[in-house]
């Protein structure tokens, strides 16, 4: 019976091949989506649950009122162990403060992912070795692990093991071991890890913990079946009994699995994500699916009519109600089963454009495993006999009778035009998201940062460029495109060279960003000074004793009332700069003092002058090859730089984009179907009308009128849900665009436009067509 | 004397608008003994087509008592009324109304997939039925692809397959020229005749008015007249209508 359903339901559609391909094109295009966002929430779902232990390995967390860190004090990890027999192994881990530079001999190379670690680091996180020893890599102080990706990079096919690197031209390291490339689902993905320092090694050693001091993560594996509370239970007691002064944090265990999705840290060791992200993907997957839905309803019952006759022979020949509900269900599940191998097409050509937009590795091997075949054939199931449903029992309930005269039955449906209400909603709420996400990023790019960020290069100086700084620096000046040359680390990327600690004793409220820097620097970021001087050469003292800090320093360090001539760590204040962005506009200012370091730095900024891009870098590269002629010269623009920090923001802008564009096309072909319903159901009336003298634009708008309603109705629903929606997602910047009309009024005239396209185009035909044949077909 | 297949005691039907009820039977008392064909004759709008397809069990009466094969048609639920119509009754229509997307041979076969025969005796049958009216050649054919004569045929076979008791046709040689309604009218006979299947024939045209043993003749919802094969007669009598 089934198989017979089947054919039945496939010579129906192809013989109704417009219908059908309307249908299987928009639920193809939802369910395309829908796997993409499947595979991505998997993936996001996945973190961390790789490692054999996934289940009870945990972090240390540590709570305060208003903050939660994930840095924990010096000695705990031995404490732990010592007073909780639950804990099995304890390592502790800490990342370098931005990019850290490693050097085979004297190339460069910076690395993003760089921890330090505890020599018991793969008891925690069991990483397969290649080469070394897994249990004494990194026992002794100087030794490094490297990802069999770097150690390519840094060594070619040579044999890595043994050899000496230097770590941010200060630390000489030997590498000890190389182990395989983490997974793009870890939360920490390590592509180089350090042994403990002696220094750090002498202060954990310390009996005591430290508890004035939070330095590296504390991560556990507990023994399998124990209990993570009776973890928790020693922590607070530790705590209870501890000397610890003032402080009131209290510590607790964190799922490793959970912390991508679920960290409230403010100190992560590397961005994470945030499920929300994962319910608001989620959600517009649903959406699309919903709109893809309703189209099918919409378009079946537009075909009620058609398919009346049939259900009346069928129900004269003796089928009951529900042998007729199973055969239109049927044949939406089939529809969406023909949808379904074009939806995978479908997917996997977006794949890779969708990969490259969002930074992730997916691809469609998540669709073949068990759990993803069953998802698949859930959703078409789900899907088939959601969107089947309604236009079965509307068939099914028709009287025979009638039925078999053609008569389709109900003439207008309330559920119909709530759906119809409900996807115009969905498109809405989608396009409105568009809008924000787009106007924040470009509130963002233009946001004015306290420094010029247009028009500069910089890149990284090896030794032979620094060794002769002053010469290289002169020669690149030589070139009439570039406009300034210095060097230190670039304003916008969150680098510092170090931080001053809060010190409420000596009156400094906040921590303060450290940065060294060489001679015009203030002039080649573009830095505006409010008071007092930049720094130079001419005036022999700066570069021991003078510093220059931003106005938001000045008041961290209490002396913002006249801050010229104050000393600051030991320095004199002769110059004060408006505040910068150091970081991303989610973060607020922070305070920077600009130290002095002429010459020798290692990152090189070169302002170029407007319009002098390409000979300016042209000259830079012949300068470059005249100092270190077997270096390739790769600069990187300041600008592009600071996109990237953005790059979350604009995915979600163009995932936001992709997706409103399909969900409205998806929902203007059933707003066709919708139309053409309403037009054939009225082609009476709209010829009696036209006989009666009625004008075209008359006519239109009593076709189109009522489709302008629902798009109305759909607009007094989903503006003030966008609206609660947007400023729940801006809030997350610490600055911020206003959410104004404007871009309500450019999704409502999105949406009226295709609403007005569809039905007008179709009203304007029916208008158009003879009345008299209309009249005689009744 | 046994109970009649089919009897009709004071059938009201009425169609009820916001305003007003307009009745379109009045009243109608008809008892059809097994393995009789009538005809049932009448202008347009007399009321025939409903009346059949009351008796097909395909609409309820607004009122009045039905019992068929000896079931309390009226009293029934809906499911047992239809299970009862599945096995008992079957249409032919004006219009063919063959589904399209169905082979002959699978338009045969679909009252009996209703019926739930299992697949090895609906081959059987529907065999038996296509060779019995010379269609087996048509067998993998769309209905698009027969002549509207060919296409009653199947209309018929199709009735047949399910081995009814009572056969309802609809005005089924109103679309067709008349040698082929007369083919159409033949296979009604045959059936009547060979198979015992008690027939009910409505049509418009005089030709074909004869062709059973007796005539039901309707005038605005009534019984006017009733001719028997044996020349009895009950002549809007008192006996037929209130």
């Amino acid at each position: 019976m089934l198989l017979h359903y089947l054919t039945v339901a496939v010579r129906s559609l192809r013989r109704d091949g417009v219908y059908a391909a309307l249908n299987v094109v928009g639920l193809a295009v939802a369910l395309a989506a829908c796997i993409v966002i499947g595979l991505f929430v998997r993936h996001e779902r996945s973190y961390d649950r790789f490692f054999p232990n996934a289940d009870r390995a945990y972090r240390v967390i540590q709570a305060s009122a208003d903050d939660a860190i994930v840095t924990s004090p010096p000695g705990l990890a031995q404490a732990m162990e010592a007073v909780a027999p639950e804990v099995e192994h304890a390592a502790v881990v800490g990342t370098y403060p931005g990019e850290t530079l490693f050097q085979r001999g004297t190339e460069p190379v910076f690395v993003d992912d760089a921890f330090w670690a505890s020599g018991t680091f793969f008891d925690v996180f069991p990483y397969r070795l290649v080469h070394g020893d897994r249990q004494s890599a990194l026992d002794r102080p100087g030794s490094v692990v490297v990802t069999e990706s770097l150690a390519r990079r840094l060594f070619g096919e040579e044999d890595p093991m043994g050899r000496t690197l230097v770590q941010d031209a200060s630390a000489e390291l030997t590498v000890t071991g190389v182990m395989e490339d983490p997974p793009t689902n870890a939360h920490i993905r390590p592509r180089a890890l350090v042994s403990m320092s002696q220094d750090r090694r002498e202060w954990y050693a310390t009996s005591a913990i430290d508890w004035d001091f939070n330095d590296g993560s504390l991560y556990l594996s507990l023994v399998p079946g124990s209990d993570p509370a009776g973890v928790n239970r020693a922590l607070a007691r530790l705590v209870a009994t501890a000397e610890r002064g003032d402080a009131t944090s209290t510590f607790a265990l964190q799922p490793v699995p959970e912390i991508h999705l679920h960290s409230t840290s403010s100190n992560e060791l590397k961005p994470q994500s945030d499920v929300r992200y994962l319910v608001l993907f989620s959600i517009i997957g649903a959406l699309i699916l919903l709109i893809a839905g309703v189209n099918y309803v919409n378009l079946a019952t537009a075909r009620t009519a058609r398919r009346a006759r049939e259900v009346g022979v069928r129900r004269a020949l003796g089928a009951g109600q529900g042998q007729i509900r199973r055969q239109f269900i049927g044949e939406a599940v089939v529809l969406c089963g023909l949808a379904l191998p074009l939806a995978v097409g479908l997917a996997a050509l977006a794949l890779p454009g969708v990969n490259r937009i969002a930074g992730l590795e997916l691809t469609l091997a998540g669709l073949v495993d068990g759990p993803g075949v069953v998802a698949l054939l859930g959703l078409v199931l789900v899907v088939g006999v959601g969107a089947g449903l309604y236009p079965a029992v509307v068939l099914a309930r028709l009287r025979p009778v009638r039925a078999i005269r053609g008569d389709g039955g109900a003439r207008r449906s309330r559920l119909r035009a709530g759906l119809t209400t409900a996807q115009l909603a969905a498109a809405i709420l989608l396009v409105v998201g568009t809008l924000v996400v787009q106007g924040q990023l470009d509130y963002v790019r233009s946001f004015r940062l306290g420094f010029e960020e247009a028009h500069v290069v910089t890149f990284a100086m090896p030794e032979e460029v620094r060794d002769q700084y002053a010469a290289f620096k002169q020669e690149a000046l030589r070139s009439p495109a570039v406009a300034a040359v210095s060097s230190g680390p670039p304003m916008g990327k969150g680098r510092k060279t170090m931080v001053f600690p809060a010190n409420p004793e000596e009156g400094q409220t906040a921590p303060v960003t450290g940065m060294r820097v060489d001679e015009g620097y203030i002039e080649t970021m573009g830095l505006t000074i409010v008071a007092g001087r930049t720094f130079s050469s001419a005036f022999p003292t700066d570069s021991a004793q003078a510093v220059v800090i931003t106005e938001s320093a000045a008041r961290a360090f209490g002396i913002a009332g006249d801050p010229l001539g104050e000393e600051v760590e030991d320095r004199t204040v002769v110059g004060v700069v408006q505040d910068v962005h150091n970081a991303s506009l989610h973060d607020a200012v922070e305070p920077i003092v600009l130290v002095p370091q002429f010459g020798h730095n290692w990152t090189a900024i070169v302002r170029l002058r407007p319009g002098g891009a390409d000979a300016g870098l042209a000259d830079l590269e012949r300068t470059w090859k005249a100092f270190a002629p077997e270096r390739p010269f790769v600069p990187t623009f300041l600008e592009d730089d600071l996109e990237a920090q953005y790059r979350s923001e604009e995915r979600l802008a163009r995932v936001f984009g992709l997706f409103s564009g399909l969900a409205l096309s998806i929902a203007a072909l059933g707003l066709f179907g919708l139309v053409a319903h309403a037009v054939q159901q009225r082609a009476k009336e709209i010829s009696v009308r036209k006989v009666l003298g009625a004008t075209t634009a008359a006519l239109v708008r009593l076709v189109s009128g009522e489709f302008v309603g629902l798009a109305a109705a759909a607009l007094a629903v989903a503006v003030p849900l966008s609206l609660i929606l947007s400023r729940r997602w801006l809030s997350t910047f610490a600055f911020h665009m206003d959410v104004g009309a404007g871009i309500f009024v450019l999704a409502a005239a999105t949406v009226l436009a295709v609403v007005l396209l569809t039905a007008g185009v179709q009203a304007y035909r029916a208008a158009h067509a003879d009345p008299v044949r209309a009249l005689r077909s009744e | 004397m046994s109970d009649p297949l089919l009897s009709l005691r004071d059938i009201v039907y009425a169609y009820r608008s916001r305003r007003r009820t307009e009745a379109v039977l009045h009243g109608v008392d008809l008892d059809v003994e097994a393995g009789a064909f009538v005809t049932l004759v009448g202008p347009s709008g007399s009321g025939k087509t409903t009346l059949l397809n009351v008796v097909g069990l395909l609409d309820r009466p607004t009122s009045g008592t039905h019992r068929f094969a000896g079931h309390d048609v009226g009293a029934m639920k809906d499911r047992e009324r239809a299970a009862l119509a599945r096995e008992a009754v079957a249409f032919v229509f004006q219009a063919y109304h063959l589904l399209d997307d169905l082979t002959v041979a699978e338009n045969v076969a679909e009252p009996l997939r209703y019926q739930k025969v299992p697949a090895s005796e609906r081959e059987a049958r529907v065999d038996q039925v296509l060779s019995r009216f010379g269609l087996e050649a048509k067998a993998d054919r769309f209905p698009a692809e027969l002549s509207g004569g060919q296409q009653q045929l199947v209309g018929v076979a199709r009735a047949l397959a399910g081995r009814p008791r009572l056969l309802l046709a609809d005005e089924p040689t109103g679309n067709l020229h008349s040698s082929q309604g007369e083919t159409v009218m033949e296979a009604l006979r045959e059936l009547n005749e060979a198979d015992g299947v008690t027939v009910i024939h409505v049509t418009h045209s005089e030709r074909w008015a004869d062709y059973g043993g007796r005539t039901v003749e309707m005038l605005d919802g009534r019984i006017v007249a009733d001719t028997r094969p044996d020349g009895s007669a009950s002549v809007d009598g008192s006996a037929s209508v209130r």
